[in-house]
């Protein structure tokens, strides 16, 4: 990935996790402040519920009093003689509905009902705040669950001494009912209501609801959870509504939709989501500006440095700025004038030493034969003293070993003619194995007559594909690597023959199991007039390298001391040319050794 | 003339008319609607399936052979006279003569013995003369006491399919569990009713018959509602009415006997009676009461909880359904208070509308007879027990009958109820009778004599040898 594009993106994913962040702390903080109102509200309709219950209680505990101080209440206190007092059966239900009330007992001193209103059949039973009457009577109104013949009812309570003394109780009552309830302000998306206790009579759907509730009853504290089954879901609050023993009896639970919250999360989404688009939109376009100006001088200096190591050494960066960049430019275009002076300086070193080493090689080369020229042609001037038979004998001999010795000078001159007159390659399709196959044979007499014997194995793969290459110029560069191999082995020893192919490129090893070589000399093995051997003119390989070189090819050498040398061509293939697999090419590989036919 | 003689001549004069006056208020008139007002929602008249308030109406239309008085002694009804072999299996009746349903039609004996040839079992009934005989394959001693009862009622399925009678009143609307209205027979064979109609208004709670007797709207309401500052009249029977717990022979939540009487021993019956019911009621341990059988104090049930928690020891812990027959408030009342005693008991009790699946129904059944075998086979009856079996027409063999339709405790007899009928100061000649049967044909009302017609004369006194 360019650094562009790397710029670019980590601009793009700032830009995005900014806004996806500020979006979900909007969200947070906006939901913080729903909570915080929609708790404020809850608490406010309590505080209501609060208020009309206090209210309640008094409109009760002056209702209460008034049935104390009627007439009735006033003759039963006068006469009460038993716990039945059979005589006062309806006595409390007139006096409920005169009086507006939905709970009215007339209870003894010591606790026992004489009258009932709302259970008649109870007279005689002890009320449930009997030991608490004397207390209560001077406490204003509570909550109390009252027992009814088909269950119970929840009410706002109040107790009366009848008449100023504390012989007879009235303990009377109104219902929390939902006429009670429809009093309280309650919003729109709000809803409040009662509950009894769970071990009693709540039950809801809702699983998260209820175990609220349970949780407010054992604890006897407000309790606010949310309940997600709804639909919306609903925010719980449960205010634990508590009787005179400090139990709990009821709750009052206010449920509030999170519609609202839930729309505005959705909007500030919907917000973020926008922004983040736009912001992302904006983010590539000034990033790619912002790149592009800060990434242009990067991508010179990097097309300037591949021009370099294309070999272009004459690049420049036009860069014109006084940053960093433009300094690694200035730097750059000095470094390659300096490259192009040394490189200058550097061939005209080499072209001297190359002359030089010329010369020394030409020296070298014929001095060898002009020493036997020069003391041939002494002899026969020295001959001319001798007698004529004597003479004709010297000048034959001397005649004959001028002539080799010319012979030796015109092969060495012609070899430097052939390396400094190389033909440029005539490209055909060539089969590789074909021609390595074509040099084996060519040199077969050879291997059969050297002794000790050198074994020659062929290991051709069938699959190597065809390369586009002069024929003629490789089977001169394989023989002469063949030829170095067998030079190589005198001793004797395996020869190999070894094709392949890949995707790329067709390859050919020439392997010998001979001395071997030092890496030193390996290093040195392709210079031109550099060889090992005693009598070679060390343009051998520096002819194979220099017909591998012009077809695009490459070769090179593995070899240790003892271990034997091998020479690896690698040879481009024209698009398409290797055209098999690798399966294939395992089960097609041939393998051959002197002796089958090539 | 002196002035002290024209004085007394005055004074005498005045004293005279008020005098007639007197006599004039005491004597029985004619016409004039009464209106009872009741808390029973009648559905049906038909008196082979009347019991109680139900019964009473269907008096008043339809008559039997012969007729209980309040001591429980048999009377003369539509056979003026009745007679029997030494051994009960022949009986015969000998019926009034020019008798006739209220659509015309004459009750003639072919008709009656053809009526009532099936409805003893055992007895073959055919009409000689003009008497109805009996001839049974068993003795039958209660055979007379029986179409004494108001089952055995005579009608006769007129054309229209209106089930007609030969009471003195005849059904002129009926609008189940509302209203029934009747018109007096002119040409009752009993003679004309005094009243020219009578109007009942079914279904009526306590305090919406207080309100009516109050404003005038009603003659006749039921005690309960009675408003002691008023100067009303009121007649008060006796207990008549058997309020009992009757245990579903196949629930499973009755099943248990122990149960069945620990709940006998919770119940505060004394408390039902004197507060409740406002000292209507007497506490009830046997089926029958006290003025009938004369033997109720041997079956006393005491109120004994701790006993009762004893007995639930180890009894199965699911709560008992109990429910209430009919839409009565009284009994609804009786039923919470029972609730409350049993579940002191720590017998769970659930009070359950559903009668026809409860494990205990609390019902209030009317006694229907002052005679201990018929009263006792009405409430065995009504409470779904087995038929009582007696011996013979003893009340040993009414006792033993009793002791066994108790045992097991099944049935549990809570209390006895009296009725109290108000009446207003124009309703005379109300008689007051020990058993609660109405005599409403001798009623008259303290009315402006209306443009009634002229009466028939009531028949004279008729035999009525006992056989």
């Amino acid at each position: 990935m360019s650094v562009r594009n790397k710029l670019l993106l980590v601009l793009v994913a700032t830009v995005v996790v900014t806004t996806v962040a500020v979006s979900i702390a909007v969200a947070a903080v906006a939901r913080r402040a729903f909570q915080r109102q929609e708790q404020a509200r809850s608490q406010a309709i309590a505080t209501q519920f609060r208020r009309e219950f206090d209210r309640s209680g008094e409109d009760v505990v002056r209702r209460v009093s008034a049935v104390a101080a009627s007439d009735v209440v006033r003759r039963i206190a006068l006469d009460v003689t038993g716990a039945h007092g059979g005589a006062y059966l309806s006595e409390a239900t007139q006096l409920a509905v005169s009086h507006g009330l939905d709970f009215l007992e007339i209870v003894s001193a010591d606790g026992a009902i004489l009258s009932s209103a709302e259970f008649p059949a109870r007279f005689g039973y002890r009320d449930e705040w009997a030991e608490l009457l004397p207390r209560l009577s001077t406490a204003g109104a509570s909550l109390r669950r009252q027992e009814l013949p088909n269950g119970s009812a929840l009410g706002i309570f109040a107790v009366c001494a009848a008449a100023g003394d504390q012989s007879l109780y009235v303990v009377g009552g109104v219902k929390l009912d939902p006429e009670f309830m429809s009093r309280l302000a309650v919003p729109e998306d709000t809803v409040a209501a009662l509950f009894t206790t769970p071990d009693r009579l709540f039950t809801v759907d809702d699983a998260t609801t209820n175990a609220l509730v349970i949780s407010a009853t054992k604890s006897g504290r407000d309790t606010s959870g949310i309940a997600n089954q709804g639909n919306p879901p609903q925010t719980v609050h449960a205010f634990p509504l508590k009787g005179v023993a400090n139990d709990v009896l009821a709750l009052f639970v206010v449920t509030t939709s999170r519609a609202e919250l839930i729309r505005t999360e959705q909007y500030i989404r919907s917000v973020a989501l926008a922004v983040a688009g736009i912001g992302i939109i904006f983010a590539i376009v000034i990033s790619g500006w912002f790149a592009t100006r800060v990434t242009l001088p990067i991508e010179q200096l990097a097309a300037g440095a591949a021009c370099v190591a294309a070999g272009d050494w004459s690049a420049r960066v036009n860069v014109h700025s006084t940053d960093e960049i433009g300094q690694l430019a200035d730097d750059f275009n000095h470094m390659t004038a300096e490259l192009i002076n040394h490189r200058d300086r550097l061939v005209q070193a080499e072209r001297v030493a190359a002359w030089r080493e010329l010369a020394r090689r030409l020296a070298h080369e014929l001095k060898n034969p002009l020493f036997p020229l020069q003391i041939t042609v002494e002899n026969l001037v020295r001959a001319r003293q001798l007698s004529p038979a004597e003479f004709d004998e010297v000048f034959r001999e001397s005649t004959a070993t001028l002539l080799t010795e010319l012979g030796n000078l015109r092969s060495i001159i012609g070899r430097f003619s052939d390396f400094s007159r190389m033909p440029r390659p005539q490209l055909e399709s060539v089969s590789l194995n074909g021609l390595v196959q074509q040099v084996a044979k060519s040199h077969e007499a050879q291997l059969t007559a050297h002794q000790p014997p050198i074994v020659l194995k062929m290991q051709l793969d069938v699959t190597t594909p065809h390369v586009e290459a002069d024929p003629a110029l490789l089977h001169r560069a394989l023989s002469n690597l063949f030829l170095n191999a067998i030079d190589a082995m005198p001793q004797g020893g395996t020869l190999t023959l070894r094709t392949r192919g890949n995707a790329s490129d067709a390859c050919i090893e020439i392997e010998d199991t001979g001395a071997g070589m030092t890496p030193e000399e390996c290093e040195r093995l392709f210079t031109p007039y550099y060889t090992t051997k005693q009598h070679g003119t060390g343009l051998g390989l520096a002819i194979v390298q220099s017909v591998i070189s012009d077809h695009g090819g490459k070769i090179t050498v593995e070899s240790s001391a003892g271990a034997g040398s091998t020479f690896r061509i690698q040879l481009p293939l024209p698009a398409q040319a290797f055209h098999t697999g690798t399966d294939e090419v395992a089960q097609r590989s041939t393998e051959k050794s002197i002796g089958e036919p090539l | 003339m002196r002035p002290t003689a024209l004085r007394l001549l005055v004074c005498s004069s005045v004293v005279a008319l008020l005098s007639t006056m007197a006599q004039a208020a005491r004597r029985p008139r004619y016409g004039g609607t009464l209106s009872v007002s009741m808390r029973a929602a009648v559905t049906s008249i038909d008196p082979a399936e009347a019991s109680g308030d139900a019964a009473r109406l269907s008096a008043l239309v339809y008559d039997t052979l012969l007729t209980e008085d309040d001591a429980g002694t048999l009377q003369p009804g539509l056979a003026r006279a009745w007679s029997s072999d030494a051994t009960f299996n022949r009986w015969q009746f000998w019926l009034r003569r020019n008798v006739k349903f209220h659509d015309g039609e004459p009750l003639t004996p072919e008709f009656t013995a053809s009526f009532l040839a099936n409805a003893v079992p055992g007895c073959k009934a055919s009409a000689v003369g003009d008497s109805v005989v009996f001839q049974c394959a068993s003795p039958q001693p209660a055979l007379a006491a029986d179409l004494a009862s108001l089952r055995f009622s005579i009608t006769h399925r007129a054309t229209s399919g209106k089930l007609e009678g030969s009471g003195p009143f005849a059904i002129a609307e009926f609008e189940p569990g509302k209203r029934a209205v009747f018109t007096a027979i002119e040409d009752c064979w009993s003679g004309r009713p005094y009243l020219d109609r009578i109007e009942v208004a079914l279904a009526q709670d306590y305090r919406d018959q207080g309100l009516a007797l109050q404003l005038g709207r009603a003659d006749v309401v039921e005690g309960a509602a009675a408003d002691s500052n008023l100067a009303l009249r009121s007649s008060t029977t006796a207990p008549v009415n058997l309020v009992a717990l009757a245990f579903s022979r196949t629930a499973q939540g009755a099943a248990d006997e122990r149960s069945r009487q620990a709940i006998s021993l919770a119940v505060d019956r004394a408390a039902i009676a004197d507060v409740l019911l406002q000292g209507r009621g007497e506490a009830a341990g046997g089926l029958l009461p006290n003025w009938i059988s004369g033997y109720a104090s041997l079956f006393t049930q005491p109120h004994d909880l701790a006993r009762a928690r004893e007995l639930r020891k180890g009894t199965r812990a699911a709560p008992i359904t109990l429910a209430v027959a009919g839409n009565d408030a009284e009994l609804r009342l009786i039923a919470e208070r029972i609730a409350l005693n049993v579940r002191d008991a720590g017998v769970a009790v659930q009070l359950t509308a559903d009668a026809q699946h409860a494990d205990v129904v609390l019902t209030s059944v009317p006694v229907g007879s002052a005679d201990p075998e018929a009263a006792l086979a009405n409430i065995a009856s009504a409470l779904h027990a087995p038929t009582p079996l007696f011996r013979d027409d003893s009340l040993d063999a009414a006792f033993r009958a009793e002791r066994e339709l108790l045992r097991g405790h099944w049935l549990v007899p809570i209390v006895h109820v009296s009725r109290t009928w108000v009446l207003s100061p124009r309703v005379r000649n109300w008689l007051d009778r020990e058993d609660g049967e109405w005599r409403l044909a001798d009623v008259w009302l303290d009315v402006t004599p209306s443009q009634s017609p002229a009466p028939k004369e009531r028949p004279a006194e008729t035999e009525h040898p006992r056989p």
